[in-house]
């Protein structure tokens, strides 16, 4: 093959790892600031689609604003969830927030077929046809966007957990959060942070790709399991560790669609997964400390 | 007559008329004799072809209710009214089976489903042992073919097409008319996918054109993003593509391949001329080729055809006066469940369902919402589809169902039964 | 509630404690771990708390902390009742706990981990870090290096400098020796007496007993949730049955 095939099977390798690296980056945060699998986080990106859809095409609000509404609406609806249905479940242990995931995600996957129905919607980009072609290379105007966008998001929530208070309580709170209570990091407080970060995230991530791709209310349930696999490998409460785990499992699903068969990228996706677990039972970048 | 025998008919007149309100069943005493038949829907009514599910439940349901509502129908000396229940079976075969045992549990006395042909051919054997005939939509050919014979299901049917009717004309317009000759081809790794692709294949082949490469078939449900696929599609060197997939992953499909500016020709599924495909697509499917299935009158034509299509007009203007939306080929599967059923309970005066079946299976035509037609012994519908593109946007009919069977012809009746 | 003194009446000259623990019981779901334990702790002192492993020494001190909620009794400070209040707010109070095993911040640097020690108090840090780098010169060295990969005495001391970061009137100590190379427990014992010149006041939990009652100005022994003996370190340290459960012989 071609360097112009090569170079667009990466673009298009990228760009569905920004999908996975945003779920999976709120993820692996509730994950390792609560050991919540928040399956529920699947329903947020579907609304983010929905809110960012009804926006432009019923409100008439602009796109570039429907994208913060989203994230907006879908952070406070995570952060309802953690105060409402994960925190007074979870002193019952890990199992019970696991059902209570897996059911807000069936009931908002329910409620949202009644209210928006089972038809397939598409949001209309902004950017129209536009593109950006290199010899044969193609990369639509929505699509750097929308990596832009990503690239932006993941390097602002890296760098708030890295320099900012709040950020650095959080990074605290995941590594020893007995020594966080002592030094007056409120827990309960900092969590709900974490949800609202994390469901503004998936909220992003459903805006975002939803202009390429027809989504419908289950559309949330594909992209989170991929998502929580990406976690796993990448390590639980790892930061970093989501963000290359999608990039790898995203790069290794296209070129094995690429150079292999689609019918293998799934396969060849976990199958990565499982023989870096073998070799890694922590994650890619998950770390154990005595 | 005398006043106590001219009370016990007022009475029995009364009794009726309540009972057929409350559409309940009537004990053998009262005269005309009313009798519920009860059609359970195997159905996707969740997950990835929940669509398609519902909207086949809410055309049987349509259909149900304008019967029930004009007082039932005649079978013999009785009036017959339908009721109907539904499963989900999720478009999975696990699912499916048990969706076909709590059916049969239910004593349902005919089944309409299921849209997924995994889920079908799960569900065949099931309703075979229980003796209970199956009116099925999904296009896999086996459902009428090795795996109907495995499971001793004679007493099922396919309501529409298979997939050898849909991609036959298809692959011979391709050929015949645009000269597409070496095609690239992909399709949902499924019963279904891989049946569609199959049969387009071997009559491609048959006219002298050929695959390029092995078919792409991706997870289902689940994939979103075609590039990769559509990548290679275009580095092939195919004069076209044919994609096969469910609506959401054929406006994803149609949406890259603009994206990507793949400069050959495309050719999918009937699920094209679904409007929710044409809401999202719009004029960017301009060009694209795909089965005509359901044909209500409505959209233009290049062609003159002598015959409207009855019961597709009849449906589609139901669906506009009680409901206010357009019927779509989904909706005409629970419809056409409904009245297949009712014309062959009508002829056969009974509502027995093996003498049902079998006069369904006599080789009758029946007014249904993809034309009038009969079954052949394998339970095929002997039906033929169009080809339709679209034009600015707008669903346009290129060829007539006639257009396989003419020469050359690429389809016959013994090709359905093999 | 916020009267200084009202416990119990003050005698003339007998100076006011700092910290009231009276009748205080805490349970760990069925696990009695605290059956009414009192004991005062007054300022300025270094207060060794001894016992066998399982005598709730541990607890008492995250009963003060507010980590635990006792089922009955009541703790002071300053005359303050902590039972109802969260560790954030008992931290503001100027009580600074440096837990059991240390419980560092392993993937954060040794800085991250002292900032965070004041992540309830606003304004500059620079001072504290200067008289925590002072008392523990290497962990200057090693301010850019994670806490996880410091060795145990360096770790020891970083969690005993993040306790200080709080600024503590009362710093509740849990086994800081233990684990370390008698080097090292000099270097904290060091530390101690330096704290305690500086006035603030220490209670110890102490598996080393003679370190402790070295260190210490008085000591409670417990068993089973309660003390047993009281008194001055140097009696403590004379006593027959001290001798004999913890000083072998
Ligand atoms: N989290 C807990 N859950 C249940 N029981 C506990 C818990 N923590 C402590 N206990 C029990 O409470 C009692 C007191 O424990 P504590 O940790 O206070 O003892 P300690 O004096 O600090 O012992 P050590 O010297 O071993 O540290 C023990 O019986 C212990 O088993
Ligand atoms: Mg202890």
């Amino acid at each position: 093959m071609d360097l112009t095939t090569i170079l667009q099977f990466t673009v298009n390798g990228l760009f569905i790892s920004a999908a996975y690296a945003l779920v999976a980056l709120g993820l692996t945060l509730i994950f390792g600031v609560l050991h919540i699998a928040d399956f529920a986080q699947g329903a947020l990106y579907m609304l983010g689609a929905y809110v960012s859809f009804y926006a432009t095409q019923a409100l008439g609000v602009s796109y570039f604003v429907s994208v913060p509404m989203a994230m907006g609406l879908t952070g406070a609806l995570a952060t309802l969830n953690g105060a409402l249905v994960y925190r007074p479940l979870q002193r019952h242990g890990g199992a019970l927030t696991f059902v209570a995931a897996l059911g807000i995600l069936l009931i908002l996957q329910n409620v949202a077929l009644w209210l928006f129905g089972g038809d397939f919607r598409l949001i209309a980009s902004p950017f129209g046809e536009g593109r950006i072609t290199v010899g044969e290379v193609v990369l639509t105007h929505h699509q750097a966007f929308v990596l832009v966008v990503t690239a932006l998001l993941l390097g602002g929530v890296w760098m708030g957990l890295r320099y900012t208070k709040p950020g650095k309580a959080l990074r605290a709170l995941a590594q020893q959060p007995e020594a966080a209570r002592l030094v007056g990091i409120d827990s309960a407080r900092l969590g709900l942070a974490a949800f609202a970060l994390a469901g503004a995230l998936a909220g992003a991530a459903g805006a975002l790709m939803s202009a390429m791709r027809a989504f419908d209310p289950h559309i949330g349930a594909v992209v989170i399991l991929k998502s929580f696999a990406i976690v796993i490998f990448g390590g639980m409460g790892s930061v970093p560790g989501a963000i290359v785990g999608a990039l790898v499992v995203g790069m290794a699903e296209t070129l094995t669609a690429a150079y292999l068969a689609a019918e293998f990228a799934d396969l060849v996706g976990f199958a990565l997964m499982i023989v870096i677990l073998f070799a890694r039972p922590q994650g890619l970048l998950g770390r154990v400390w005595a | 007559m005398g006043t106590r025998r001219f009370a016990l008919v007022w009475c029995s007149v009364v009794l009726t008329a309540v009972l057929l309100f409350a559409g309940g069943r009537l004990p053998a005493t009262g005269a005309p004799a009313v009798e519920t038949v009860t059609v359970g829907f195997a159905l996707p009514l969740s997950g990835a072809a929940a669509r398609e599910g519902q909207e086949s439940l809410e055309g049987a349901q349509l259909a149900v209710r304008l019967l029930n509502e004009a007082g039932g129908f005649r079978v013999g000396g009785r009036v017959v009214r339908f009721e109907i229940v539904s499963e989900d079976d999720r478009c999975a075969p696990a699912p499916a089976t048990e969706a076909a045992n709590r059916l049969v549990a239910r004593q349902v006395q005919f089944v309409g489903g299921s849209f997924c042909s995994s889920a079908a051919l799960a569900q065949q054997p099931i309703f075979a042992q229980a003796r209970i005939p199956q009116v099925i939509y999904a296009y896999a050919t086996d459902l009428t073919g090795a795996a109907r014979q495995r499971a001793g299901a004679v007493l099922s049917v396919r309501l529409g097409p298979q997939a050898a009717i849909e991609m036959a004309p298809l692959a011979k317009y391709a050929v015949t008319v645009n000269n597409h000759r070496r095609f690239f081809a992909m399709a949902q790794n499924t019963d279904f996918g891989r049946s569609m692709v199959g049969e387009f294949r071997s009559v491609l082949e048959r006219l002298g054109g050929r695959f390029v490469a092995e078919p792409e078939f991706y997870t289902f449900p689940g994939t979103t993003d075609f590039r990769t696929i559509l990548t290679k599609a275009r580095g092939s060197g195919a004069d076209a593509l044919v994609a096969i997939g469910l609506v959401g992953e054929m406006i994803g499909v149609s949406l890259q391949f603009r994206e990507l500016g793949l400069a050959m020709g495309l050719y999918g599924s009937d699920l094209l001329e679904d409007p929710a495909y044409q809401d999202a697509v719009g004029a960017r499917a301009d060009g694209f080729l795909y089965p005509w299935v359901y044909d209500d009158g409505v959209d233009p034509r290049r062609f003159t055809r002598s015959e409207p299509e009855r019961m597709a007009r009849e449906m589609s203007l139901a669906f506009l006066n009680t409901l206010r939306k357009r019927a779509t080929r989904n909706h005409g599967w629970g419809w056409g469940t409904i009245h297949l059923l009712k014309q062959a309970m009508e002829r056969e005066g009974s509502t027995d369902p093996e003498r049902v079946m079998r006069r369904v299976l006599s080789g009758a035509r029946f007014e249904l919402p993809f034309g009038t037609y009969g079954f052949l012994p394998c339970g095929q519908a002997d039906m033929r589809v169009g080809i339709g593109t679209y034009a600015e946007g707008r669903r346009t009919l290129l060829v007539d169902r006639d257009f396989a069977g003419r020469p050359p012809a690429v389809l016959s009746a013994t090709d359905l039964c093999r | 509630m916020m009267e200084h003194g009202a416990l119990r009446p003050v005698q003339d000259g007998e100076p006011v404690p700092l910290l009231t623990l009276q009748g205080v019981t805490v349970y760990y779901g069925r696990v009695r771990a605290l059956q009414g334990l009192t004991l005062e702790v007054l300022p300025g002192e270094v207060v060794a708390l001894l016992g066998g492993n399982g005598a709730g020494k541990s607890t008492t001190l995250r009963a003060v902390s507010g980590l635990v909620r006792p089922a009955s009794g009541h703790i002071r400070f300053r005359g303050q009742e902590l039972t109802r209040l969260d560790p954030a707010a008992i931290v503001r109070l100027g009580v600074a706990h440096c837990p059991e095993g240390r419980k560092l911040f392993p993937e954060m640097t040794v800085l991250e981990n002292l900032e965070l020690g004041a992540y309830v108090r606003a304004g500059r840090l620079d001072e504290d870090l200067r008289q925590i780098f002072d008392l523990f010169p290497v962990l200057r060295e090693r301010r850019h290096q994670l806490a996880g990969s410091l060795s145990g005495g360096e770790q020891q001391m970083l969690a005993i400098g993040r306790a200080l970061m709080v600024r503590p009137t009362l710093l509740l100590l849990d086994e800081p020796t233990m684990g370390l190379a008698p080097a090292m427990v000099v270097e904290v014992a060091r530390a101690i007496r330096v704290l305690r010149a500086r006035g603030t006041t220490v209670l110890l939990v102490e598996q080393n007993v003679q370190v402790a009652l070295r260190l210490a100005d008085r000591g409670y022994v417990l068993e089973n949730g309660r003390v047993v003996v009281e008194g001055r370190a140097e009696a403590l340290a004379r006593d027959d049955r001290v001798r004999r459960a913890y000083l072998g012989g």
